[in-house]
């Protein structure tokens, strides 16, 4: 009977790790929630990069040209500085590129997002119309002068140094 | 997970059971101790299935998988019922064991469940890329010889692989998937998740039986304990190894195999266990080299008697591994010292804490609980206080003097370093082995609360009682957490496959005729096709479908960015019949590879497929109007 009662204790303790596993906060990934913290001023709670995303928190004039301050997702590898007078977008390649200022943000070596602090020369913020970031899925406009935003995508090149090598697969 | 309950129960029965059953139940009914029917089982139905198959192979037959495991388990049956006869008493004492293990099982079962829950249900790093290549390369070829299975490339030909590679692990899961028809990334892992859960406990509890028949809880405890190490479950499926896992989980019935043999001695027992290292040898090399330093450490502990019989028992172990070792490694060891130090699996790491990282279990994951370790070092400190257990705290202590040895960063430990070539002379690896004895050890002061509280009175056994399980629970209370972090750490950090993938690449088959062959990297999840679904595809290789290396397809791979402007690898294509490339956003490393919009803008190649991380494209010559 005691021998009973101990086998029912260890089982006891069995169902409360159970308990324990299933009242652990396990966020999948279409809910995971990520803070991402910046050197900057400003601490971004997002949802997790399914689709395009991000934001131009900051346009200013700085000396000849427009500073850019924000952060993107992943997905987004362009972004596109619309400018109010019909002259031609400035494109900017983001993400594979390395670009100084392009920084990818990386957790336990995951690439979560892309901080930008992008100098536009020969321009000025009151120039621009609108900002817009461009992905594989469509765009997102992260930045408006308060009018409609439209913009003509531009057929862009390839160059194979963007590709990183894969690593070679290790044998253990 | 892709695979129905149907698949899964068949895949498990035919690993756990087919052909090893009638000899594990041999093994247990001459000492009684009945959970090693179910800790030896799969040691010995993965042994079974390595060397049958091998051995078929090395005659040049190379058999039907599933029609081999039909004849395997009619075998495997006709033994049981004809010699065996296990009684209507033995079954029900199997099932006592397995309500034992109960709880240790079920929590671990929830653990995984909900590790990776939301992710693809395929082990997640590069060690699982190369490990499902090779399995699905058994069972595209029906070899388990390394020289056939043992490969970079599917595409390469039989008797391509070169070096040795253990691969009874490889060759049982490819068996089991062929039988169940599960599909490969799936069933290694659930092979590996099931020997964590199941097989590792039924174990514990072997060896517990053996450490003391008086404190009967103790392995009912260790295999509660053992599923909430972060250590071994989380890291290898990160970034270390499967097969890690696998030895790792069979290391404490082959202990108990070793002990057993050591303890009663003759022809059986000594057969049995050179049989059991011989398995364990060729299911991951380290785990097998622990079962002999903790057998050595055993014996030092005085123990168990050692007489003649041990001693030609040791003879004829040594010629049994001494001969095959000096062959199989014969380029290493005769080959000078850089290729010994080219094994070395770790960098060296910082050793000022090297005891409490040992104690703690701690190397580069969340650090264990404290009230965990200090389980460890009591129970250490209880055992060594009786004679016929402190063999146990003697093992444990050698693989103590290993860990130390494999990773000193100077002095004459580092001088010893080469003695851990075995475990790569890497200080993870020899710290992952200690895992299920320090649950064990952890177990004991636990389990010898439980013990006192069924000798005292009703009124004053509560006490004791209470204890025990208030420790577990706290244990419970600081570790699951971080546990399951860690074992959910492996598809949050390196994930190749999204749960959409697996569709996308079935979908791919159909632009792929019988005579076509598809492009893909080496290191990433565009190898996978291959391992799911036995795509034959190039993995990073420039060979064709004959097997030789192709300068055409070099020029394929050199143009990928635009095979427009290359109209001759264009060209190349068609000629070399590659129907596809597939193309992976993440690498073995869990960085960023291709994005989809650039595969989009790729001249040459249309994107018929794109699912989470995999991107399918065929040739189009269309795109380069």
């Amino acid at each position: 009977m005691k021998a009973l009662v101990s086998y029912l204790a260890i089982f006891a303790a069995g169902v409360f790790g159970i308990f324990q596993v299933i009242s652990v906060d396990v966020v999948t990934p279409e809910t995971r929630i990520i803070a991402v913290h910046v050197s900057r001023e400003k601490q971004y709670v997002t949802k997790p990069f399914l689709e395009e995303g991000g934001s131009i928190d900051s346009l200013k004039n700085e000396g000849s040209g427009i500073h850019l301050v924000g952060w993107v997702a992943p997905f987004i590898d362009e972004i596109i500085v619309v400018p109010k007078i019909p002259t031609p977008e400035i494109t900017l390649r983001v993400g594979l590129s390395q670009r100084r200022d392009v920084v990818t943000y990386l957790e336990d070596e995951r690439y979560l997002w892309s901080g930008v602090d992008l100098f536009v020369a020969n321009s000025t913020a009151e120039t621009v119309k609108c900002v817009v970031l461009n992905g594989p899925s469509g765009a997102k406009v992260a930045w408006t002068d308060g009018s409609p935003c439209e913009w003509k995508p531009t057929k862009r090149g390839f160059d194979l140094s963007d590709i990183q090598d894969s690593p070679p697969a290790s044998i253990r | 997970m892709h695979g129905n309950p149907l698949q899964v129960a068949a895949f498990l029965a035919y690993f756990f059971l087919i052909p090893g059953l009638p000899l594990a139940v041999i093994s247990a009914r001459r000492t009684s101790n009945w959970p090693l029917v179910l800790a030896l089982s799969p040691l010995f139905s993965i042994g079974g299935n390595y060397v049958t198959l091998s051995l078929l192979n090395l005659f040049g037959i190379r058999p039907d998988l599933t029609l081999f495991a039909g004849v395997v388990t009619v075998l495997c049956l006709a033994g049981l019922v004809g010699l065996v006869q296990p009684t209507i008493r033995e079954f029900r004492q199997i099932l006592l064991s397995v309500l034992h293990v109960l709880p240790g099982s079920a929590l671990g079962t929830f653990l995984w469940i909900r590790a990776y829950q939301g992710y693809a249900f395929v082990a997640a790093n590069q060690d699982a890329v190369n490990h499902n290549k090779w399995i699905a390369r058994v069972l595209v070829t029906h070899s388990a010889l390394p020289r056939d299975s043992y490969v970079s490339s599917p595409l390469q030909k039989l008797g391509a692989g070169t070096g040795f590679y253990p691969m009874a692990w490889h060759s049982a899961v490819a068996v089991g998937s062929s039988v169940s028809d599960l599909l490969v990334p799936e069933a290694s892992l659930l092979s590996v998740i099931a020997l964590w859960v199941f097989v590792l406990p039924f174990g514990l509890l072997a060896l517990a039986h053996i450490l003391s028949k008086e404190i009967v809880f103790a392995g009912a405890i260790a295999g509660l304990l053992v599923q909430m190490y972060a250590l071994a479950p989380g890291v290898p499926m990160s970034w270390g190894s499967m097969t890690s896992v696998a030895g790792i989980a069979l290391l404490p019935s082959s202990l108990a195999v070793g002990v057993l043999t050591v303890k009663y001695g003759g022809r059986f027992w000594t057969l049995l266990f050179i049989g059991t290292i011989t398995v364990l040898f060729f299911v991951h090399t380290p785990e097998a080299a622990t079962l002999i330093v903790m057998i050595v450490g055993a014996v030092l502990a005085g123990s168990f008697p050692v007489g003649k019989k041990i001693l030609m028992f040791a003879v004829v172990a040594c010629l049994a591994f001494g001969i095959p070792l000096l062959i199989i490694f014969r380029s290493t060891i005769f080959g000078g010292w850089s290729d010994f130090e080219s094994l070395y699996g770790a960098v060296q790491p910082n050793w000022d804490l090297a005891f409490e990282r040992f104690f703690r279990l701690n190397v580069n994951v969340v650090v264990t609980s404290s009230t965990l370790a200090a389980l460890f070092i009591y129970g250490l400190v209880q055992t060594l206080q009786s004679k016929e257990q402190r063999w146990i705290v003697s093992g444990v202590l050698a693989t103590l003097v290993i860990y130390l040895i494999s990773g000193a960063p100077n002095g004459i430990l580092n001088d010893l370093r080469f003695l851990t070539t075995p475990w790569y002379a890497s200080y993870e690896r020899t710290l992952w082995v200690v895992v299920p004895f320090a649950a064990l050890i952890s177990a004991m002061p636990i389990a010898k609360l439980f013990e006192n509280s069924q000798k005292l009175s009703r009124s004053k056994s509560f006490v004791p009682l209470s204890a025990g399980v208030l420790i577990l629970i706290l244990v419970m209370t600081t570790q699951i957490k971080p546990t399951l972090n860690q074992i959910r750490s492996a598809p949050e950090r390196t994930a190749m496959l999204g749960p959409r993938d697996v569709e996308v690449m079935r979908e791919s088959r159909q632009y792929i005729k019988d005579d076509e062959i598809a492009l893909s990297w080496a290191g990433d999840g565009s190898a996978y096709p291959f391992s799911y679904f036995q795509i034959l595809l190039t993995s990073g290789q420039t060979l064709d479908r004959t097997g030789e290396i192709n300068p055409q397809i070099v020029s394929i791979y050199s143009s990928i960015a635009d095979l427009c402007g290359n109209p001759i690898a264009l060209d190349a294509m068609t000629s070399n019949k590659i129907a596809v490339v597939y193309f992976s956003t993440t690498s073995a490393w869990g960085g960023l590879i291709w994005t989809e919009s650039e595969v989009r803008r790729l001249r040459g190649l249309r994107v018929v497929g794109a699912g989470e991380k995999i991107i399918v494209t065929v040739p189009d010559r269309s795109t380069c109007l």
